[in-house]
């Protein structure tokens, strides 16, 4: 019994279906249900087959659970065990409630998929009318196929996008009073990993101390009792653990500032063009300069300074883990051209900046036709190309220069044989013949395809190119046999083929001739099908050989 | 283009408003451009002033896209010259020099490479060190003038580095011949940079003054001094050091002197041949006569002068040493001096020009440890040329903390005409623009010249893109106000918060709301995070707060614009006339909303700006709440025109003080924003604001194509030339 190896989570007995006793198991990935005494399963769903699960009104009698699948159906489960329907039901419920959304996205995910690949592929979509609707091949094997392609094509923009962050996470921890003078606050594993992703600082603290200094809970407890949640405190003193986490945090945004931002229409400080000297002036800075200013007010622009490093770490945590490499890319190039990055890295940026500004996107003519952006995995291949394979024999310079003086020195010294060559009357012929419409040109003169057969045909038997190729990809994707499964693939990729020759190609041929075109246009397809059959033929014999 | 032609015409001068991203920019190249080339002679230069640097960059481009426009349509070569200029910080290419980060670090560095008798010097001993771009500028580029087209400042550089000539030297040469000059209006209107830079400049010139609805700000700024006791501190360190150096020169090279007190019997004049890379110390307004005469006898030799010095700087010291607050004008001041100390006026009129000479023949090479006592000496010059328009107040202690001493003398200017009076003066058309100017006839006043035409023009839209809302009162009727009373009123704070945090709700992506103030912001904000409010927000976007330091403030504005851009959108908070309002715009999504939290008011209990206030009622008739409230609704025009910078953007802008409603308010807002001010959207409450708001942005977030605005607010070439149109332009200009 294959459900041996399942992993069973649950098991209700004493569950009805269409008035059968049975018993209802829950497994990792399906749900199963077997009358009594019988030990298999006469249902057995998939969790992503169903769509949803139903339960019976409270005060109902009959205590049920319907499960409702993606293809409509439905089936319904009666807990009949007197003492314990209700629990039983509800057990059941609550588990499949768990399991549920898990397949849910797994398999609305692949549904999703899917259906955008024939979406946005015209080709696909004929090919998956042709081959997967006039079930020449089913549709598992049609995704198979495509699917684990696909995943290695786009492996990078097929992950999972990452979600922000909140900027409010820390909002939402909103502490209770539990009534005798505590506070209660409730961590969910979300808002810690919003913490740990905003505050690495954090992170790095609950590594180091959590567990063999702290309990989880005395960290959490600390952190919030910190000065370093409630920022607008000033700091008292240094025993706490998180004071080192401000500190890191100062630093962080100190360098920050120090970086300096890339964009100079934003950039303050270049703005002004003349400073004035210090001394001169309307109004003096003196306010900020201050340094007796009272706490209040010291408490009022760390708050401030909170807030705008807050929301910088916030944007910093969402965008991370997307472009992790660019960044570092450009940090690593700015690290090591720090001095010069001004002349380096500015123009660009800011020629781009400035063409943005003056430009008004309503006086513009026209912007083109809308481009496909190339995506390249690897730009340096594109930019390149396979360069051949060279010789690893050099010369030298010169050797060079004395090749090309002795090519000059032949080139001064050629004379043209004129006695050997063809009399004028035998070139032209020859030149004739040559021609198109010449003698050795009839065979070459090959009218375009286009101008020969109807469009309708043309693209009929370009949906026939499309699907006879990707049948014989299948096909030759089985070779060389060398497990049970491949074998009993190329078997019915065999069948497939000649299935795909009687209910197409020959259609198509016989509607050809019909119309008096000439048949060979379906020549070559015909002799590739002839090419798989003969290499069929070749490993069926080879099999029984080597069998008998 | 009418007005301005007839400006043109007239050679007179020009009060231009004009909204943002309407052109105005291109409009007034275009045009410029285009008279210079029909009358050559007629009007040889165009100045265009910006205020920062990447405006000044902008406009650079534009005027390389109008170029290469006029020459494909006449398909001639481009003969004209452009050029931007900034200071050296922008433009050095010494390896170097131009790594360090302030400008005031480059300039000194640069000064101790290049001038003339560090070079002098040179000659007799190789192994001091020297600017390669200067050495090659000067033996080659100075014959070789810059061949025509269109440099932006990394032009320039790029021309430098391939040539291998300082970029900045190349710049100061070539404005003189250049066609168009884009700078910062620091090199016309700050007397001690003009008198360097632009002083040569062709009298037939048009001049720009773009973005200048605060020059009459940087006017005063650039002709105010303030003193402190740090300041005085390091000023009797200079002296001494001025001293032994003094000394030194005498034990060793007498002659030095000899031949300095030589020239200065001869007169000043010389202040006109001295090299250029010597005049890196202005001086603030010489009047014409002072070049003709001689520095007095009393400070002519060079330790008569220190001593000189000395004894101002210990009467300055006294009088810092007062406990209660002093104001006086000019004249006081000297008949104070005068009894006091026994100085003159006239070797106080001379202070500057005489520390210059001192300076060049002590042969100090790093000019800027001596910018304290070129203060003091500034001081000197200034106080004793003009009797009218300034004043001086000494503070013994801030307002705020009056516990602490902390002793200020301000000398500050209080008629911005006396900066740029020069300017008018000289160049035949000057044009002053901006988004925001209203009300118009004010600026004529202040700065004290008759322009030819005032116009204000408006935008002709094919949707009304911006939405101007007063609110005026929170869901529980509280008037919401900035005002001095009920500014630690934790209703009107807690209804500001909900404003906030319900266009945070409707509003896609970027929001910037500005205070009055920064400290009126610190308290809004900490009392809005003690409500939990700010909280609130945060579930809705990002928060970013300006902070006075401006690299904070810059990371911030960066991660702003990110965030914008992402999609998770942002607040930012921020501060009328902070570096924020004056110089970013916040285009298309990075600013959707603006809220203007009250009446951004000037200070009004700081002396300095009493003291401007009786000025101006006195000279110019200007009363005082006029003054003010036109400086307070040119800034908040300003702020929140920071989102509007085309046809096609779009943004609400809500002004959130009651006060904004009454007409003496909001008749001196623009006329493209007033017009839009509906009576129905005067007095709102938050509920209705964002109600409305919820109606605007869903009818701007509809696909707007350019065919939507043909024929309204985009012309084809083809409608442009029909008929109708022309018949209508033709009677436009009749009216006019």
């Amino acid at each position: 019994m294959a459900s041996l190896s399942e992993e069973v989570l649950l098991v209700v007995k004493k569950v009805r279906q269409r008035k059968q006793d049975g018993t209802l198991y829950l497994m990792a990935e399906r749900i199963a249900w077997g009358p009594e005494g019988k030990d298999r399963f006469t249902v057995s769903h998939l969790y992503s087959d169903i769509r949803c699960q139903k339960i019976s009104p409270d005060g109902k009698a009959k205590i049920q659970l319907q499960l409702v699948l993606h293809t409509g159906e439905s089936s319904t489960f009666h807990f009949s065990n007197d003492s314990s329907a209700l629990k039983d039901r509800e057990a059941a419920k609550d588990l499949l409630q768990q399991l549920l959304p898990k397949f849910k996205k797994k398999a609305n995910k692949e549904l999703e998929e899917k259906n955008r690949m024939l979406q946005e592929d015209p080709v696909l979509f004929q090919l998956y009318k042709d081959l997967v609707v006039s079930q020449v091949i089913s549709a598992e094997e049609f995704w198979a196929n495509r699917m684990s392609m696909n995943n290695t094509e786009n492996s990078l923009s097929d992950k999972k996008q990452d979600v922000g962050i909140s900027a409010a996470f820390l909002a939402d921890i909103r502490p209770q009073t539990d009534g005798c003078n505590g506070l209660r606050y409730n961590l969910t594993p979300d808002i810690i990993e919003s913490i740990f992703r905003t505050y690495p600082a954090v992170q790095q603290k609950y590594g180091e101390n959590v567990p063999h200094n702290l309990t989880e809970k005395e960290f959490w407890t600390r952190f919030f009792q910190s000065h370093y949640f409630h920022r607008d405190r000033i700091s008292t003193g240094t025993l706490d653990i998180f004071s080192e986490c401000a500190k890191q945090d100062e630093k962080g945004l100190k360098s920050m500032v120090v970086q300096g931002v890339k964009n100079p229409l934003v950039n303050l400080l270049s703005l002004e063009d003349k400073t004035l000297d210090e001394g001169y002036g309307f109004s003096t800075a003196a306010s900020t300069s201050n340094p007796n200013r009272t706490g209040k007010e010291n408490s009022n622009s760390a708050i401030i300074k909170r807030f705008n490093h807050h929301s910088a770490m916030i944007l910093a945590a969402g965008s991370r883990r997307g472009d992790a490499p660019n960044d570092q890319a450009s940090e690593t190039s700015s690290t090591d051209g720090n001095s010069r990055d001004s002349d380096l890295f500015q123009p660009p940026i800011k020629k781009v900046k400035l063409q943005e500004a003056i430009e008004y996107l309503d006086l513009q003519r026209e912007n083109g036709p809308k481009t496909v952006a190339l995506n390249l995995k690897k730009s340096d291949r594109y930019a390149h190309g396979p360069v051949p394979l060279e010789s690893q024999q050099y010369t030298t310079s010169q050797d060079i220069i004395n090749s090309v003086n002795c090519i000059r020195h032949e080139m001064a010294n050629y004379v043209p044989n004129l006695a050997q060559v063809l009399t004028s009357s035998a070139v032209s012929s020859a030149i004739a013949a040559l021609s198109p419409g010449g003698v050795l040109m009839q065979t070459g003169t090959q009218q375009a395809i286009n101008q020969m057969v109807p469009s309708e045909v043309q693209g009929e038997l370009k949906h026939l190119y499309t699907a006879a190729g990707e049948l014989l990809r299948h096909f030759w994707t089985c070779f060389p046999v060398n497990t049970p499964f491949l074998e009993e693939k190329v078997v019915k990729m065999r069948s497939n083929l000649e299935r795909f020759q009687m209910t197409k190609l020959r259609p198509f041929q016989d509607k050809i001739q019909r119309q008096y075109l000439s048949t060979n246009i379906t020549g070559h397809l015909e002799e590739m099908l002839q090419t798989a059959y003969n290499k069929f033929h070749a490993w069926q014999t080879r099999r029984m050989m080597r069998k008998t | 283009m009418l007005e301005l032609k007839r400006t043109l015409d007239a050679k007179g001068h020009g009060v231009l408003e004009m909204p943002s991203g309407t052109g105005k920019t291109i409009s007034l190249l275009s045009l410029i451009v285009a008279y210079q080339k029909a009358h050559p002679l007629e009007v040889t230069k165009l100045i265009y002033c910006s205020r920062t640097v990447p405006e000044i960059e902008k406009v650079v481009e534009e005027l390389r896209k109008l170029m290469e426009f006029h020459s494909k349509e006449t398909g001639e070569a481009n003969n004209f010259l452009a050029l931007a200029l900034s200071s050296r910080k922008n433009l050095c290419i010494h390896p170097e020099v131009s790594a360090l980060r302030f400008g005031k670090e480059v300039d000194g560095k640069c000064h101790t490479l290049t001038a003339s008798y560090i070079r002098a010097q040179r000659h007799s001993d190789p192994s001091l060190p020297s600017c390669r771009f200067y050495e090659e500028f000067d033996a080659l580029g100075r014959q070789v003038p810059l061949p025509p087209g269109v440099y932006n400042l990394d032009d320039l550089k790029e021309f430098g580095r391939k040539k291998g000539w300082c970029p900045y030297y190349l710049a100061r040469m070539t404005i003189l011949h250049a066609n168009i000059v884009v700078y910062s209006y620091h090199y016309l209107l700050d007397p001690k940079i003009a008198d360097l830079v632009s002083k040569e400049l062709a009298k037939k010139s048009v001049v720009v003054f773009d973005e200048a609805h605060n020059i009459d700000n940087v006017c005063i700024d650039s002709m105010s001094v303030n003193i402190t006791r740090r300041t005085l501190d390091r000023c009797q360190s200079n002296v001494e050091t001025l001293q032994t150096t003094i000394q030194k020169i005498k034990e060793t090279d007498a002659a030095k002197l000899k031949e300095e007190y030589r020239r200065l019997v001869e007169g000043l004049k010389e202040a006109n041949v001295a090299r250029e890379t010597d005049v890196y110390l202005g001086n603030p307004v010489l009047p014409a006569e002072i070049l003709q005469e001689a520095v007095p006898g009393s400070i002519r030799t060079a330790e008569h002068f220190v001593g000189f010095l000395k004894r101002f700087l210990e009467y300055l010291k006294s009088r810092l040493r007062v406990h209660h607050v002093v104001q006086e004008s000019a004249p006081q001041f000297l008949k104070d001096i005068f009894q006091k100390v026994c100085i003159d006026r006239k070797p106080l009129r001379f202070c500057a020009e005489r520390l210059r000479s001192l300076l060049r023949t002590l042969e100090i090479a790093d000019l800027t440890d001596f910018s304290a006592v070129t203060l003091i000496s500034n001081f000197a010059t200034l106080v004793s040329t003009y009797s009218q328009g300034f004043t001086i107040i000494i503070e013994p202690f801030e307002d705020r903390t009056p516990s602490i001493a902390n002793p200020v003398l301000h000398f500050s200017c209080m008629d911005p005409s006396i900066a740029i009076k020069p300017v008018f003066e000289r160049f035949q058309s000057v044009i002053i623009t901006s988004g925001t100017l209203s009300p118009l006839d004010i600026y004529p006043k202040i700065l004290d010249f008759r322009p030819v035409t005032m116009a204000s023009f408006t935008m002709t839209l094919a949707r009304t893109c911006l939405c101007p809302l007063i609110v005026g009162r929170g869901n529980d009727q509280v008037a919401l106000s900035s005002k001095f009373e009920t500014r630690e009123d934790f209703a009107v704070i807690r209804n500001y918060g909900n404003l906030l945090l319900e266009m945070s709700g409707v509003v896609p992506d970027g929001i910037v709301a500005f205070f009055t103030s920064y400290m009126y912001m610190e308290n809004i904000v900490a009392s809005w995070y003690e409500q939990g409010i700010l909280e609130n927000i945060q579930r809705n976007k990002l928060i970013f707060i300006e902070t006075p330091d401006a690299a904070e403030t810059s990371m911030a504005l960066e991660k702003y614009q990110e965030a914008c851009e992402n999609g998770r959108g942002a607040i930012l908070l921020s501060v009328a006339r902070g570096k924020v309002s004056e110089g970013i715009d916040f285009v298309h999504h990075f600013g959707r909303a603006v809220i203007m939290f009250g009446v951004p008011y000037v200070y009004t209990q700081s002396r300095i700006l009493k003291a401007r206030l009786e000025y101006l009622r006195d000279q110019f008739q200007i009363r005082e709440n006029d003054f003010l409230t036109f400086d307070a609704m040119r800034h908040a025009a300003q702020c929140v025109g920071r989102v509007i910078r085309g046809k096609t953007d779009y943004g609400l802008m809500i002004f959130a003080d009651k006060r904004y409603a009454r007409a003496d308010k909001r008749g001196k807002l623009p006329r493209w924003i007033q017009e839009h001010i509906s009576d129905g959207s005067l007095n709102l409450t938050v509920d209705e604001t964002v109600q409305l708001s919820k109606h605007f942005l869903r009818q701007m977030a509809q696909p707007f194509r350019q065919e939507d605005q043909l024929g309204l607010s985009l012309l084809t070439i083809e409608q442009l030339e029909s008929e109708e149109m022309l018949k209508k332009i033709s009677q436009m200009a009749h009216q006019a």
